[in-house]
Parts: structure tokens; sequence; C-alpha cells
């Protein structure tokens, strides 16, 4: 089922934004007619859904960063070595922490996309941390567009947890690149959104924009 | 120092805990009513960061890059309190009174309103955090996401403006009630 998305907001919405920018989620735990056993079956199965899809994101930033700190390239370009491998680190333990989840949900963790820098990398620093901050940007939102379809209430603290780190890094990464504050609603690109707001982005979209980081493979 | 119930079940879920505590339950131990109550105290936060970059921008002779950060957030942390009062007279509440503001020697000078700044922007971003999942509406969870979404932007921003780690933490921390009030008692004139 889609998520109605919600609208993005603008100045001086105020209530609308709190109350009808965000459309009710059709929760499973809502659903009626079912015993208890499958009701938890399908709210499991929608939060495994959802880590496994952030897991793939986080593999994709894991490897990039690593990639960027073994290139050493970015200090040429202003970027600080100390900031690389903080954004590096952070990646590995997010990896980490949904590995984890994704074991006690699904028993299994699901292999990790392909990647493919190499076109990224070889355009030099400057494309590198365009690409990086885009990554982040992409992540935030990839998480922002997820929380409130997860069903369990420690996993949604766990998400909560990561994706306003992600929101850090897409916010320093942006400036680092030499984006400006906010450059328009729907672009992702500026450090602070357009409006008071951050974007979110359902999964299709991400799927699609990750290709980017990963050969055209979803 | 003491750790809470509360940031010890936060700390649990983190790492992958167990028992899923409801939000109702988990209200309680954080001795909340209900969820204007949660709106309720963080617009006071709100009041208090919106009214920080207010005052230093008046205060301070700001440099050029920071003086067009500070205008950038006061604007967005005005458009928080709008939200957050609207929505809580829509749900029948009445929004808390704006209580004067002293900032005394933070907005002395530069350094020291970026450094209060840093500090505010740290607890939103975690108090949003911690707010979110006591939240008994799922309607106000994604804008909740999305606002400590904005204020971890806003504390990276700031925090870069101070050449410190945008994001020292991998994960980054959920603020309660008790936490906030600590963050602002100061500058509060009651």
């Amino acid at each position: 089922m889609a998520r109605p998305r919600p609208t993005p907001p603008a100045s001086g919405l105020s209530r609308r934004v709190l109350l009808a920018a965000v459309a009710p989620t059709a929760f499973l735990a809502a659903c009626g007619g079912e015993d208890a056993d499958e009701k938890e079956e399908e709210r499991e199965a929608a939060d495994l859904e959802i880590v496994r899809f952030l897991l793939g994101m986080e593999d994709v930033e894991s490897r990039f960063w690593v990639q960027a700190q073994e290139s050493g390239s970015l200090g040429s370009v202003g970027v600080p070595d100390d900031v690389v491998e903080t954004v590096a680190r952070n990646e590995r333990e997010h990896v980490r922490v949904l590995e984890r989840w994704a074991q006690r949900l699904g028993k299994t963790r699901p292999s990790p996309p392909s990647t493919a820098f190499e076109e990224i990398f070889a355009a030099g620093p400057h494309e590198v941390i365009s690409a990086g901050a885009s990554l982040e940007n992409l992540s935030a939102a990839a998480y922002l567009g997820q929380i409130n379809r997860v069903q369990d209430r420690n996993l949604l603290a766990s998400l909560l947890a990561i994706h306003t780190v992600e929101g850090r890094q897409a916010a320093a990464m942006n400036r680092l690149a030499g984006r400006g504050f906010s450059l328009g609603t729907g672009q992702l690109e500026g450090a602070l959104p357009d409006g008071a707001f951050a974007e979110p982005l359902e999964m299709a979209t991400v799927r699609t924009r990750l290709k980017r980081y990963t050969g055209g493979r979803a | 120092m003491r750790i809470t119930r509360g940031q010890l079940l936060v700390r649990a879920a983190i790492v992958g805990g167990t028992a899923a505590a409801g939000p109702l339950a988990a209200r309680a131990l954080a001795d909340i009513k209900d969820d204007i109550e949660l709106l309720e105290y963080l617009l006071t936060l709100e009041y208090v960061q919106s009214g920080l970059y207010r005052d230093a921008i008046k205060a301070i002779s700001l440099s050029e890059d920071v003086n067009r950060l500070a205008s950038e957030l006061r604007d967005q942390e005005v458009e928080h309190v709008d939200a957050l009062r609207a929505t809580i007279e829509e749900a029948g509440g009445k929004p808390p009174d704006r209580l004067p503001l002293e900032f005394g020697s933070a907005i002395a000078s530069e350094e020291a309103f970026l450094k209060l700044a840093n500090t505010l922007e740290d607890t939103a971003a975690s108090a949003y955090n911690g707010a979110a999942p006591l939240l008994e509406s799922r309607e106000f969870l994604a804008v909740f996401a999305s606002l400590a979404q904005v204020e971890a932007r806003h504390a990276a921003l700031i925090r870069l403006a101070r050449e410190k780690p945008p994001a020292p933490l991998a994960f980054d921390k959920a603020s309660n009630r008790q936490d906030v009030r600590t963050a602002i008692r100061e500058y509060e004139q009651r």
C-alpha cells in the first residue's frame, strides 16, 4: 500500500503542516478480523521490509565513505579528514545495528547490494563530495519516509536515533560541498530544507535515485 | 551521572532490545499525560531557540556567514513555533505563554552565542527523538521526525561554524522533558 506523502510544507503553513500534511497511515495494527498471531506476523513482516530497505541504503553509504576515506582526496577540497572518518564510522555502526534488527526479525541478513563508485571517484574530489552529500540527503529522506510505518516502538527509537544523524551528515556534507542553505523544494541538495520541515521520500523513489551508486541496479 | 529509566529503555531499543513498550507505558515512565503535553514542552524549547537567534542577531555584530546562518535558523524556528502553537490550539489545548528571555553573557560574543546555539540545537534534535516514540497519535509521528531532522541539520551547521564534528555520535540521543528544562531554565525569566 502506498503511503500518502506529506505535502511539501511552505512558509506559514503552521497547523496544516502538523495536522493535514501527514495523512493517517493505515497501520496493520488497526486491521480487524485476524487473530493476534497473524497480526504480529504482519507487523514483523512490515518492519522487516523497512529494515532490509534501510540496511541496503546503509550498506551503500558505508562502502562509499570507506572508499572516500581510503582515497584521501577530500582534504584537497576542504573536507576535514576527521569528518570523513567519523561519517564512515557512523555508517558502519548503522549497518551493525540494522543487521541485528534484520536478523531478529527475519533470521538472516540480506546480501549487501552491489556498488559502483568508479565514475564518481574518477571524476575527482569535487564530484566525490557532491555525490556523498546527495547520498546523505537521500538517506535522511529515506528514513523519514519510513518512520510512521514502523510498528515496533523499539525499532522506531533505533531508526529515529539514526535518522537525525543522517540529517546532520547531509547538512554538513552539503555545506562542505559548497551548496547553499536551501536550493528549493524537492531538490534535497540544500543544507536546510526549503521551509522548516524535512522532506521524506518513498521507497521506490529512493531506490531509483540510489542506482547512481549501484551501477544502475535497484 | 544518574541514568533514568527512560534513558535505559531508549538505550536498549537502539541496540535491538527485546520488549516493545507501548506509548502509554513509556509515557507513564516519562510522566507525560497526553500528546498535547508533548507538544507543549517542545514548544517551550522552540520559544527559546527562536528567541536566541532573534536576540543574538540584534546584540552581536556577527560575521557575515554566521549572521546568514543565524537568520536562516531563526526563520525556521519561528515556523516551528507557529506550527506547534496552532496544533495545540486545534487539538483543544492552550499553548504555554512565552516567557521573557534573558541570554546574558551567552549573547556577548559570537563564540558564546554559537556555543549556546549548539547546545540548544543538539537538545532539540534529541528532544524530538525522545518525544516521538511517546506519541499516541501516529498522525504526528512523521512530523515530529521531520522537525527532529531539521533540528539535527541546524545542529550540524552550527557545529561546523564552531569547527566541531557535525555528527559526533553514530546514534543521536533521546532526551526527556527534564533534560529540556535543564537546558533552557537559565534563560527563562519566571
